[in-house]
């Protein structure tokens, strides 16, 4: 196993009640990277994430940690903690007994506990919260005093399952920043799981996208927003419009019938694919002859930009920019070569 | 308003219908004369002569032991037996579930009678045992019954939580689950103790070699007709529930105030 | 280690208790010792099932029944009143219900007192009053009324739960929407009441059926109901066999009608409706 990776799951296959939920799935965790599991309910990531917890046994394959196998290794023996979706804190101990439970199961002395603790506390910007009792506290504290109790341990790997989803979205997106730069600090390993494709974007260094059990693609945010490997992907992370064309050459993609000039090559001579065009990316002109053209069915102001839907050839596309349409206008579709994303066509997967 | 009336009316009347009996118990049991209706004056001598009779004494011995002894069994099996079937199969879970509240809604002549045959065939004889079993076999759905619900109702992940951070399982089971169950836990033992102390048909059919319990002796005793030393011995326990619940009242109110929340 | 096997010791316990106890009855209602040993048969069945016994069976299910119908009419206007003026916590529900946790037989013993045709208070006062004297004691009218007397806060109970579960907006709909108070009642509040009403009657119906106790203290032994008649095969005739069919047809009856009863009830686990 190289050097740098410090989870390594191999051929994992696990099922639950005739269900299959993970097929042969790989994939390496390098060490001290924020990588985050992005996908729709059900996917997978949530058991992908228990599996390294130690909460779940692979039915097949094996679990590596630096070398060991720890397939079978319970999560009480794994340095790894977790932060968990609902925040599962101890309602009968208070702030301070939370956050010092793993280090009294290792029978640490008071003082150093205390000091432990009190750092620790200080690392979520709780400090002076010790004494409080948990129902006292807000969702976001709470969200703390579970970070905090995780990190005091020490573990090599931190696990969180989609701890932000209960916030509201100011919380959440200063709780993003927050747990970034806590990561950084500690300098260890971080495995988040999310659903939400832009808190994947913010935080990680590495986001693997996941359908039905099986990966969709492994990359930096840049590469998967940029070059999404299939419609899933594409279709997940940001929004986009994705149509069918034919790619008549390298370069040449014809779409609904009208030619229009990309970059990307190496698929075969008129094979069908998946086109991916970002709303952000399309510009609307006046109709021409050899572009597409369509009529302006809506235009919503959303703040940021205006949302524009166009109808061509029966094809809705969606368009963001800051210019307010009339509906009944009529325009062209026009976008730059390196803006049109080609993919190989989707095929079906097992287990869907 | 004349519907304000009618309604405090009737509460009344249904109060007088269920008090008047129990109080006329009470009332008699000072009364110094042995009519049930005429009043002679007060006096407490059917107290001396109840407190002074060998067989209350003893049943009340008895009655007290084995409601103590059962209902701490049964609360330590039955705990762990929460625990264990909440975690089960639906369909384990169900199967066990039906049987455990058998003896709940089956009608105790039923019950006490299967135990009487049961208890014959192995050869045990009827007495203390036979009884103590019965009892512990009674109490212990009523005290599933009482942590079950809690414990659907926990967040089910602070005992994985408590593995993560490295707690065994007994650990994390000491540690996390049963502080949370605990009111539920002393609740089941509570009610395991009250229906121990008051049963009558299942003792009555599974005891034997003079051992007995309050309600027995009491049920002897009405057979054989009326008697005074019964109204006082009545009163005795009416007070002794009514602080017992009391007190259960007060522990519940205090802890749904703590907790913030509504009960019930 | 899995917790699921923390509920061993109670399993063993609920095998050898609960189960074989129940297969006994089995057992005894269908053999009979006689020279050879121990046979089968159905003769203690065939006897359960005659005539004279079935009547019994009826009447205790006729008694029991008149006791859960009038339990119903009194319990569900109190417990009505008692959500209304429920602000002041559940004192006053605590009121109506403290004679239930009293010694069941004292209770039953406490009528006999006031009953009793000649020195019992009531009669006493009826004399006085030169009022004709109830003479019931030994009747099935004071069997009855010892009934609802013992059962009655059995029925208060979980009608009082089942209507203070009731969400009072739900009730402020049914306003809004045009019914009158006594429309209300019967479209919105009765039917959502009915968990409750289910439980009562379940509570209430079968202890009455099978108690051998009032009938005993109240009855004077004149009268037998199912209850007293399987008593006396075990405890004065000694035809086990013959207790254990009567038993085994109470059981399966009982069984099938709590069956159908909380089919439509909520899980065991959630609750029964009573706590």
């Amino acid at each position: 196993m190289e050097k740098n990776v410090i989870i390594r799951l191999e051929n994992v296959t696990k099922s639950f009640e005739d269900q299959v939920v993970l097929k042969n799935l790989t994939l390496d965790v390098e060490k001290n990277e924020f990588l985050t599991l992005l996908g729709p309910s059900g996917c997978g990531k949530t058991t992908t994430l228990r599996l390294i917890g130690g909460f779940e046994k692979p039915d097949e394959g094996i679990i590596w940690h630096q070398g060991k196998d720890i397939s079978n290794v319970p999560p009480y023996k794994r340095n790894i903690n977790t932060v968990f979706q609902k925040y599962a804190l101890f309602p009968h101990l208070n702030v301070f007994e939370n956050i010092a439970f793993g280090l009294k199961i290792k029978k640490m002395s008071k003082s150093l506990i205390k000091e432990k603790v009190e750092k620790a506390l200080k690392q979520v910007n709780l400090d002076g919260y010790g004494n409080r009792s948990i129902e006292q506290l807000s969702g976001g504290q709470q969200q703390r005093v579970a970070i905090a109790r995780a990190i005091v341990n020490e573990p090599e790997i931190l696990l969180l399952d989609e701890p932000l989803g209960a916030l509201d979205l100011k919380l959440r997106q200063e709780m993003q920043y927050e747990l970034k730069t806590l990561q950084k600090e500690l300098g260890i390993t971080f495995v988040y799981v999310t659903h939400d494709q832009e808190e994947a974007l913010t935080m990680s260094d590495t986001v693997v996208v996941m359908n039905n059990g099986v990966i969709q693609q492994k990359g930096t945010p840049e590469d998967i927003y940029n070059e999404p490997v299939n419609a899933f992907v594409a279709d997940f992370i940001g929004e986009s419009n994705i149509i069918d064309g034919i790619m008549r050459q390298d370069g040449v993609i014809e779409i609904l019938g009208r030619v229009y000039e990309c970059v990307d090559k190496g698929f075969g001579t008129n094979e069908k694919v998946d086109v991916v065009v970002r709303p952000e990316d399309i510009k609307l002109l006046e109709p021409s002859e050899n572009k597409l053209n369509g009529q302006v069915t809506s235009c919503i102001f959303k703040g940021v930009h205006y949302e524009t839907c166009v109808v061509t050839e029966g094809f809705e596309w969606v368009i963001h920019n800051t210019k307010n349409f009339k509906p009944g206008e009529q325009v062209s579709i026009n976008v730059d070569p390196f803006d049109i994303h080609i993919m190989k066509k989707m095929v079906e997967e097992a287990g869907t | 308003m004349v519907r304000r009336g009618l309604e405090k009316l009737y509460l009344g009347i249904i109060m007088l219908f269920l008090y008047a009996p129990i109080l006329t118990l009470i009332v008699f049991s000072f009364n110094d004369s042995k009519s049930r209706a005429k009043w002679g004056g007060f006096t407490l001598k059917w107290y001396k002569t109840m407190l002074n009779d060998p067989m209350i004494s003893k049943a009340l011995y008895y009655t007290l032991s084995i409601a103590l002894l059962a209902s701490v069994i049964a609360t330590i099996i039955g705990t762990l037996a929460a625990i264990g079937i909440h975690v089960m199969k639906k369909k384990t879970k169900s199967v066990i579930l039906n049987v455990t509240y058998l003896p709940v809604l089956n009608p105790d002549i039923v019950t006490g009678i299967s135990f009487m045959l049961f208890f014959v065939a192995i050869g045990l004889k009827l007495g203390f045992a036979s009884m103590l079993i019965a009892h512990i076999t009674f109490n212990i759905p009523y005290v599933i019954l009482s942590i079950l619900p809690k414990l659907s109702s926990l967040n089910k992940f602070t005992y994985e939580a408590a593995l993560d951070l490295g707690a065994h399982p007994m650990e994390a089971i000491r540690k996390v689950i049963i502080p949370e169950i605990m009111p539920n836990i002393i609740t089941g033992f509570l009610l395991a103790f009250t229906l121990s102390l008051d049963d009558f048909v299942i003792s009555y059919f599974t005891t034997g070699s003079g051992v007995t319990n309050l309600s027995i002796t009491i049920y002897t005793m009405t057979r054989r007709g009326i008697k005074p030393e019964i109204n006082a011995i009545s009163t005795v326990l009416f007070v002794s529930v009514l602080i017992l619940l009391l007190i259960i009242n007060k522990r519940s109110e205090r802890h749904t105030k703590k907790l913030g929340g509504v009960n019930l | 280690m899995n917790r699921k096997w923390l509920a061993t010791p109670y399993l063993i316990w609920m095998v050898i208790f609960i189960v074989v106890p129940l297969l006994m009855i089995l057992y005894n209602a269908f053999t009979v010792k006689d020279i050879n040993g121990t046979v089968f048969t159905f003769d203690h069945m065939m006897k359960a099932f005659s005539g004279k016994y079935m009547t019994a069976l009826g009447k205790s299910f006729l008694y029991a029944l008149i006791c859960t119908v009038i339990c119903l009419i009194l319990a569900y206007p109190l417990a009505l009143i008692l959500v209304k003026y429920s602000k002041g916590g559940a004192a006053m529900l605590f009121i109506f219900i403290l004679p239930m946790w009293m010694n069941f037989l004292l209770r039953t013993y406490a009528w006999l007192s006031l009953l009793e045709t000649n020195n019992g208070l009531i009669n006493t006062i009826l004399r006085a009053l030169h009022l004709p004297v109830l003479d019931i004691i030994g009747t099935p009218s004071a069997i009855v009324l010892g009934m609802i007397y013992n059962f009655l806060p059995f029925m208060v109970l979980p009608i009082y739960n089942a209507l203070a579960k009731i969400d009072k907006s739900v009730m402020e709909a049914a306003y809004d929407l045009g019914a009158n108070d006594f429309k209300r009642l019967l479209k919105v509040t009765v039917p959502l009441s009915m968990p409750g009403v289910m439980s009562g009657i379940t509570m209430v119906f079968m202890p009455a059926v099978t108690t051998f106790v009032i009938p005993n203290l109240l009855g004077s032994g004149k009268v037998n109901l199912i209850g007293n008649i399987i008593e006396q095969q075990f405890l004065m005739t000694y035809d086990w066999g013959f207790g254990a069919a009567l038993s085994l047809v109470l059981m399966i009856i009982i069984l099938i009608s709590m069956a159908v009863i909380r089919r439509s009830d909520e899980e065991m686990e959630g609750g029964a409706g009573i706590w």
